[in-house]
């Protein structure tokens, strides 16, 4: 009775793991398409033309700030020069213990003004709102504390352009990011959202705020995060990008419409993947009213972000993003497999659904029972071999598919060097490291019923770049935890 | 694993030599134009390697796009005859009918960067291609034909409504488009565009724009007087001070906001007009009162005079403004002076 129970899960979990590469494959294949014609089209797009045009629609830059004294007065200023012709910087302190609001005061001579605020969100409240006598393009929010994304939606209340971006203080733009993310709002007015790449800074050399020189460092726990980001970005939200079924862009990067965004209620303060919870929403907001929209992924235009070096941090955030899908996929369960929203309904979500939100449970049932069978005896060595040795090589393959799409299209890691690197922690990735992220997601289930809801932005022990951007001190490892990429 | 790293390997590889080939068209390209496409052996090599890859037409392109400017009329002339002579100009207008979009794009923009005024005709109709990228390119092609057909062609598109306005503004409102813009702005078929038309005249920055802009102000729609209140802040012609300020007296708060935003951009200092910037203070309107307080700022003396009284009205809103304007000076002057 227990072996052939065994059997049949055994059999459902080959049936699983057979169906969920068929999905890779798909979408690897879906995204090599996408970055081909990406590729084709990329030599008559005229991005001179929006960098230099005062007609080119403005953007606001929404920096929600928690205890950034070290580094908010540099990255305000990174991001007041960005390269684009018309924007606005809204920093919203969100009741920050340290002297960020000070160091923001004294640095572009803030003044207090009265503003009433062009649309209604709810948020915690507002206690002041400053502008500067030294930038005009500046605009800082005060308020208390209430989390990321209650901090954003104060920010979209006082934004005054019809697109606007979020960006984390400690995030650093490519210089022509803005330019090409913009890009498709303009060719395609119906554009409400639109997701960048976001690529690891690690081992990288800054010139300022600018990345000089892309480099890998040495710690393989980065570099395996390197290669999960490039098959995630260029190879996954590709290809959903392109059968229109785009469920994530990151909250690290991305460009919405303001007023569909506000529409739509702006962000959920209650859960903790904002960024993935608002675009799922989106979705469901424009299909329910029969709007004409897209929600796309441009793999051009680049931030950098630093990653954990460590396990416990890495541990930390892939539980919190985990939290954060499962928050998402549940809230708007009602979409899934319902035609009437159309291939988010029909596929992201189902997909998201089985192979991701209770993809570590099954797979750790998989390890278990696979275990058990080869104890046992009820399944030959060879057969286990064969199907470890299958399941290692395919994941290989979507690796190397994904440093293939790099190298063909953006070639950021120059060096050899770098290249080796990477295809090293393609192949390491698939010994530990899979496994443990496989713990660490399935964990996030125990940890979303036993967490107590408060209003939390994560934590993240920052370790500095090879030239910080000028923060007033480098980071240390002894460093107060702050919050999470 | 091996093999698959070795495959990764190979690409790079490829990748690596591929840049200098590029690296290589370009020298060559960029020789090709500074001598007028030299003797007729490079110009049929040009042309062959131009016409059979599209990395050869992109490193064309970014020639072209970086170094046109740079060379001699009768160089470019030169260029331009040879092309035609070598059956290239043929080939890029069969193009604009390619079943790929990115080689309708690449032929369109290749034709514009040669500034040919004969590919004007054929890239028209690319300006309602279905595809998006492809339109776009059309756009810019055209735009950089700059001749009076090509002023026509952006208008006529601006008529049909194939793209934003926005991105048909940016290319046709220029000095050289001005003369069709002012002929259009008066034929009745494109009326429902003439707000569009005022905007890009203000944009061009010619003086004639001034009185057709003043034609729409009084009369337009609130669209066409939004539009004309940014054309004229634009263009920042102190004469049309008076024209502008009258429109603070108008119906809709866009059309007074605008028209305050504008006397700021005029820095417009006579008597009239700051007093109806001073009594805009008191405006229903938020933005209204916010933007004639910057405009007082910019009028000078008498506008900061406007302001200093300002601080004693009855009116809670106007004394704010007023209030917040001046402090805002106030520090502008400590940061300058530090």
């Amino acid at each position: 009775m227990t072996r052939s129970a065994l059997e049949v899960f055994n059999a459902f979990m080959l049936g699983y793991f057979f169906l969920l590469n068929a999905v890779y494959t798909l979408l690897v294949v879906l995204g090599w398409r996408g970055i081909k014609d990406y590729v084709k089209r990329r030599g008559m797009i005229d991005y001179k033309t929006i960098a230099g045009s005062e007609l080119t629609t403005p953007i606001s830059i929404i920096v929600p700030a928690y205890d950034e004294e070290p580094v908010i007065v540099e990255s305000v200023r990174a991001m007041l020069r960005a390269q684009y012709p018309r924007l606005e910087v809204v920093v919203v302190n969100d009741g920050s213990r340290d002297g960020t609001l000070q160091a923001l005061i004294d640095a572009y001579s803030l003044i207090a003004v009265e503003r009433v605020p062009r649309a209604k969100l709810p948020t915690w409240p507002v206690r002041q709102v400053y502008v500067s006598a030294i930038e005009p393009d500046l605009l800082v929010i005060d308020k208390e504390n209430g989390g990321k994304a209650d901090s954003i939606n104060a920010g979209l209340c006082f934004a005054r352009y019809p697109l606007f971006c979020t960006v984390d203080s400690d995030t650093l733009i490519d210089d022509d990011a803005l330019v090409r993310l913009v890009r498709p709002f303009q060719v395609h007015p119906e554009t409400v959202a639109c997701g960048g790449v976001v690529r690891i800074v690690n081992g990288s050399t800054l010139e300022g705020a600018h990345v000089a020189e892309v480099q890998t460092p040495r710690n393989p726990l980065v570099n395996i995060q390197i290669v999960e980001y490039l098959r995630a970005f260029l190879a996954g939200r590709v290809g959903w990008s392109r059968i229109g079924a785009l469920l994530i862009i990151s909250g690290a990067f991305g460009l919405f419409r303001r007023q569909t965004v506000i529409d739509a209620g702006g962000y959920d303060a209650t859960t903790v993947g904002e960024d993935a919870e608002l675009v799922v929403r989106l979705h469901r907001h424009c299909r329910e009213r029969g709007e004409d929209y897209r929600v796309v992924f441009v793999a051009d235009p680049v931030c950098w972000t630093e990653a954990p070096s460590s396990v416990r941090v890495l541990a930390r955030q892939r539980n919190r993003w985990h939290r954060g899908l499962i928050e998402t996929l549940w809230r708007h369960r009602r979409m899934i497999g319902r035609r009437r929203y159309g291939a988010i309904g029909m596929f992201a979500m189902p997909y998201f659904v089985v192979f991701e939100a209770l993809g570590p449970l099954i797979e750790l049932a998989g390890y278990v029972a696979f275990g058990v069978a080869i104890g046992f005896g009820w399944v030959s060595t060879t057969v286990a071999l064969a199907f470890i040795g299958l399941a290692f090589l395919y994941g290989l393959l979507l690796s190397f598919g994904a440093l293939l799409i790099e190298e063909h299209a953006f070639r950021r890691y120059r060096s050899w060097r770098c290249m080796l690197r990477l295809a090293l922690a393609a192949v390491v990735e698939n010994i530990g490291y899979r496994q443990l992220s496989t713990l660490v997601r399935a964990r996030a289930f125990l940890t979303m019923t036993s967490r107590r809801k408060k209003r939390e932005w994560g934590e993240m022990q920052r370790r500095g770049y090879a030239q910080a951007a000028a923060p007033a001190s480098k980071p240390t490892a002894d460093e107060p935890l702050r919050r999470a990429a | 694993m091996v093999l698959l790293t070795v495959v990764v390997a190979l690409k790079k590889a490829t990748r690596n030599r591929a840049e200098c080939v590029a690296r290589e068209r370009r020298r060559r390209f960029s020789a090709s134009l500074a001598s007028g496409a030299g003797d007729e052996a490079e110009l049929a090599a040009l042309v062959a390697d131009v016409t059979s890859s599209r990395l050869a037409q992109d490193v064309l392109l970014g020639v072209l796009a970086h170094e046109w400017l740079d060379v001699r009329l009768r160089d470019r002339h030169r260029f331009q005859d040879a092309l035609r002579r070598g059956g290239l100009v043929d080939e890029l207008v069969r193009r604009l009918a390619a079943a790929d979009p990115a080689d309708r794009g690449r032929a369109a923009l290749l034709l514009g960067h040669l500034r040919l005024p004969e590919a004007v005709a054929p890239l028209e109709p690319l300006l309602d291609d279905a595809d998006g990228d492809v339109r776009h390119a059309a756009v810019r092609a055209v735009g950089l034909v700059a001749t009076e057909d090509a002023a026509w062609a952006l208008v006529r598109a601006l008529q049909r409504g194939s793209l934003p306005p926005e991105r048909i503004l940016e290319h046709v409102s220029q000095r050289w488009a001005v003369d069709a813009l002012l002929a259009a702005y008066h034929i009745v078929e494109f009326a429902h565009v003439r707000a569009v038309l005022a905007e890009a005249l203000g944009l061009a920055g010619d003086p004639r724009a001034g009185a057709a802009l003043a034609g729409i102000l009084p009369f337009g729609s609130e669209e066409e007087r939004v539009r004309c209140c940014r054309a004229l802040g634009r263009a920042a012609d102190p004469a049309m001070a008076p024209l502008v300020a009258a429109a603070l007296q108008d119906d809709a708060w866009p059309v007074r906001a605008q028209a305050a935003r504008a006397l700021g951009a005029m820095r417009a200092d006579d008597r009239a007009t700051v007093g109806r910037l001073a009594a805009g203070l008191s405006d229903p309107a938020w933005w209204v009162r916010a933007n004639c307080a910057e405009a007082l700022l910019a009028a000078g003396s008498d506008g900061r005079a406007a302001l200093e009284a300002a601080l004693a009205s009855d009116d809670r809103f106007a004394r704010e403004r007023a209030r917040e304007a001046l402090e805002l000076e106030r520090v502008r002057d400590e940061v300058r002076a530090a």
